[in-house]
């Protein structure tokens, strides 16, 4: 639940760079090029939610967008898949409390990530690094499912709906953006054998869909930028 | 609608007008207030928060959400660990004349705990601080904005009425114990100068 | 299904019992809802503040059955480690008890009464409704959305509940939450003592209104009409002479006391921790615990009179049984403060002896070589 906060200072951050920074920062740890062929990634379990906003404002949770997008964005992993190449697995062994405690730790890396290396609080003594881990402790979650990294995805998506259009429509008649849906996310991959978090993305945009499975393909490509496959 | 882009205006003004700037430590000595003078090695970020109490630093290694060395300065009788806007924060332990090593404790645990908290107290004993006698404890606390829990150490001692203090804190899983040899020998360093 | 007859005075509207909720269907309203509460338990079971002990949660799932009848498969009861006044139960069946909420009560029947209350919530389906109300969707999306499971909360009654009902529904869930406590064989009297005795504590923190200082009372009914319904419509009941279940309850949570006495110092609001602990000492006379903390409350007070009545509150919890070894520690300070060496010495010697483990023992020893 912190992380829909956290949404709010990513919104705040990201409006507040988008004249003076663009894109500058590495999206990969140093000396990282690709993986391996065949490495096989785990796909923890995705913290995704979908809202529709309604004509006041009201962002409404949708289960059924929700389950939808879930299986579209899993579908679009898959389809990055080639013979011999990355393999993408769900993560299902037990959630158990190491599980749990990696998540929310992964979650408070994406936090510092997110402001001291592409937000405005730069770290100097990182020397613009993308130089985070979460130790060799993140090795437990390969224990049920052997494998060579870990993906996290977090995505939150609000969408207008008919009556939040039209207030859209009506407000720009009066000079005004109201915004209509917005997309916000990150992802990042963490070498299970060190903890290091080898590449991070994050997304934040005012348009985009997730509910049908093009559109979500759209959605992965643009948080999976410059993802070293 | 207008209430609505003041209340936008302003956070976009707190957000954009005052990034906090972090200043890369070097290896030399550094300068603290109330003449603490410590030798930190290269790797950690320095943020002056003078707004808060003259008294207050903080250092960081990876951000503060995974790491942080505290620093409370020379906080005089009657002040908080920490001011809000210059202020003492309505109902705020303040640092009083005569505290003892588990009073220290005591305030510490209590300007962490506002609002209710997990903080544990797992060991509280004499310790070497500045030339002097001093005092550490150790305790663990569940950060409640992302349910990571944090181990911490804090070092300390009261010299002419001032309380100075070093805290150590950082996710229990590979951050403390990664990097608190590195803080320990930040607050060896440690010397207050009259 | 029980019986629902509307009581007079406690102003429930007229209305028939709602089915019972199904699994709807994923793109309705309550599907989303449902989806969200459940993605919301699921974290909840991984939360280091959830109690995970499986008697007592039995103890309080048992609870909550004697009073939900055939609701009760649909209930699933978590205790969370907090030190406030709560417990809510989302639209999905899961219900959430704070052990502040269970620290505070004297007997089971006062714990039936707001569990009572909140299965009642459930049952009239006030969730749903909520989100239904355009005019409050705004405040429902910010509770439901925003407030972190257990997060922090300035006062005693911050939260009632995950979600804030109207007057009319908590009328309605006070109705019909009493109905289940008389039900269940629980004396309906002890149902207004939970909020007088709430109100009474956040009254002790002094600086205004405690009723507009607290969002539980700005959201339910006023405490006085609502303690003025409560006693009129139990006064009608039968029952005045059954159990109310406090031995079972005081066996259920004892081996907690101690640790959640410590959690309630944690919240800093010492006028209301000392209300609370005079009014357990109150209530049992012989508990040396809550003795020993009302001394902690009061020193950490340190009020005009305070220290006084902490030193008194002390040396009266080493007569009583279950005052803790702490209670040695507390004077040893107070000695060492004032100067009494030997007698320093003496208490200190009594905690470590009876902790040789306890986590300040390294501090304690240099005290006691310590020379006036």
């Amino acid at each position: 639940m912190g992380a829909i906060r956290g949404v709010a200072w990513m919104l705040a951050a990201l409006l507040c760079l988008a004249g003076t920074r663009a894109g500058a920062q590495e999206r990969r740890a140093e000396g990282v090029t690709g993986l391996k062929a065949g490495a096989t990634i785990l796909v923890m379990p995705l913290d995704v939610e979908l809202y529709a906003l309604t004509a006041g404002g009201v962002r409404e949770p949708k289960a059924e967008w929700t389950e939808k997008a879930r299986t579209n964005l899993l579908e679009a992993l898959r389809g990055r898949e080639r013979p011999g190449g990355l393999r993408f697995i769900p993560f299902e062994g037990p959630a158990d409390e190491t599980v749990a405690e990696l998540g929310h730790l992964n979650a408070a890396v994406a936090e510092a990530i997110w402001w001291h290396h592409f937000g405005p609080m730069h770290l100097p003594a990182k020397r613009g690094q993308l130089d985070w881990t979460l130790g060799e402790e993140a090795a437990a979650l390969a224990k049920a499912t052997p494998a060579d990294y870990a993906l996290y995805l977090f995505l939150r998506d609000s969408t207008a709906t008919g009556g939040r259009v039209a207030t859209i429509a009506l407000m720009a008649v009066a000079g005004l953006n109201v915004g209509g849906g917005s997309q916000v996310g990150y992802a990042d991959l963490v070498d299970l054998r060190t903890g290091q978090v080898v590449w991070f993305n994050r997304l934040v945009r005012m348009s985009g869909d997730v509910r049908e499975p093009a559109a979500a393909k759209a959605t992965l490509d643009n948080l999976l930028a410059e993802f070293p496959e | 609608m207008k209430k609505l882009g003041a209340a936008l205006t302003l956070l976009l003004l707190a957000a954009c007008q005052k990034p906090a700037v972090w200043t890369a430590v070097t290896p030399l000595e550094s300068e603290l207030p109330g003449g603490l003078r410590v030798r930190g090695e290269a790797g950690w970020n320095r943020l002056d928060t003078h707004q808060a109490g003259t008294w207050n630093v903080r250092w960081t290694v990876n951000g503060e959400t995974l790491d942080r060395l505290w620093f409370f300065a020379g906080v005089p009788a009657g002040q908080p660990l920490v001011r809000v806007r210059g202020e003492v924060p309505k109902g705020a332990a303040v640092f009083k004349e005569g505290m003892q090593a588990e009073d220290v404790a005591e305030l510490f645990e209590s300007f962490l705990s506002a609002g209710g908290s997990t903080f544990r107290r797992d060991r509280l004993a004499p310790h070497p601080f500045a030339g002097g006698d001093g005092f550490r404890f150790d305790y663990t606390l569940i950060r409640k904005a992302d349910d990571v829990t944090l181990k911490g150490s804090a070092f300390g001692a009261v010299r002419g009425g001032k309380l100075y203090l070093i805290v150590f804190q950082a996710p229990r899983v590979h951050y403390f114990a990664a990097l608190l040899p590195r803080a320990e020998a930040v607050v060896k360093s440690a010397r207050i100068e009259p | 299904m029980l019986a629902l007859p509307l009581l007079a005075g406690a102003g429930a509207a007229a209305q028939d019992p709602p089915a019972k909720p199904h699994a709807p269907a994923l793109g309705s309203e309550e599907g989303g809802l449902r989806a969200l509460c459940d993605r919301e338990e699921a974290k909840l079971l991984q939360s280091p503040l959830l109690v995970r002990d499986p008697a007592l949660t039995a103890y309080v799932q048992a609870v909550c059955c004697r009073l939900a009848g055939p609701l009760c498969p649909e209930v699933r009861v978590h205790i969370l480690r907090t030190p406030y006044f709560n417990a809510s139960m989302a639209p999905n069946g899961m219900m959430q008890v704070w052990t502040g909420l269970l620290l505070r009560c004297a007997d089971e029947a006062q714990l039936a009464t707001i569990l009572g209350h909140e299965i009642a919530h459930y049952h009239l389906r006030h969730g749903l409704d909520q989100l239904r109300d355009a005019k409050s969707r705004s405040a429902f999306a910010t509770l439901a959305l925003m407030v972190p499971i257990a997060g922090p909360l300035a006062s005693l009654g911050a939260v009632a509940g995950g979600f804030a009902y109207s007057r009319d529904h908590e009328r309605a869930a006070d109705a019909e939450g009493l109905e289940r406590l008389a039900e269940a064989g629980y004396p309906a009297g002890e149902a207004p003592r939970v909020w007088s005795n709430l109100l009474e504590e956040l009254k002790a923190e002094g600086g205004g209104d405690a009723a507009k200082r607290s969002r539980l009372f700005a959201t339910h009914p006023p405490e006085t009409e609502r303690q003025r319904a409560l006693e009129a419509a139990a006064a009608r009941m039968a029952g005045a002479d059954r159990d109310p279940g406090r031995a079972a309850f005081r066996a259920a949570i004892a081996p907690f006391r101690m640790g959640w006495m410590e959690d309630e110092l944690k919240r800093r609001r010492y006028g209301e921790s000392v209300a609370l602990l005079t009014r357990l000492c109150g209530e049992d006379p012989q508990d040396g615990l809550a003795r020993y903390f009302l001394g902690e409350a009061c020193r950490l007070r340190d009020g005009d009179g305070d220290a006084e009545r902490a030193r008194r509150a002390y040396g009266e919890a080493l007569e009583l049984p279950g005052a803790p070894p702490e209670v040695h520690r507390a004077l040893g300070r107070l000695h060492r403060r004032a100067g009494r060496m030997p007698e320093m010495r003496a208490a200190y010697a009594r905690y470590l002896a009876l902790r040789p483990d306890a986590e300040d023992a390294e501090m304690i020893k240099t005290y006691l070589k310590e020379t006036p």
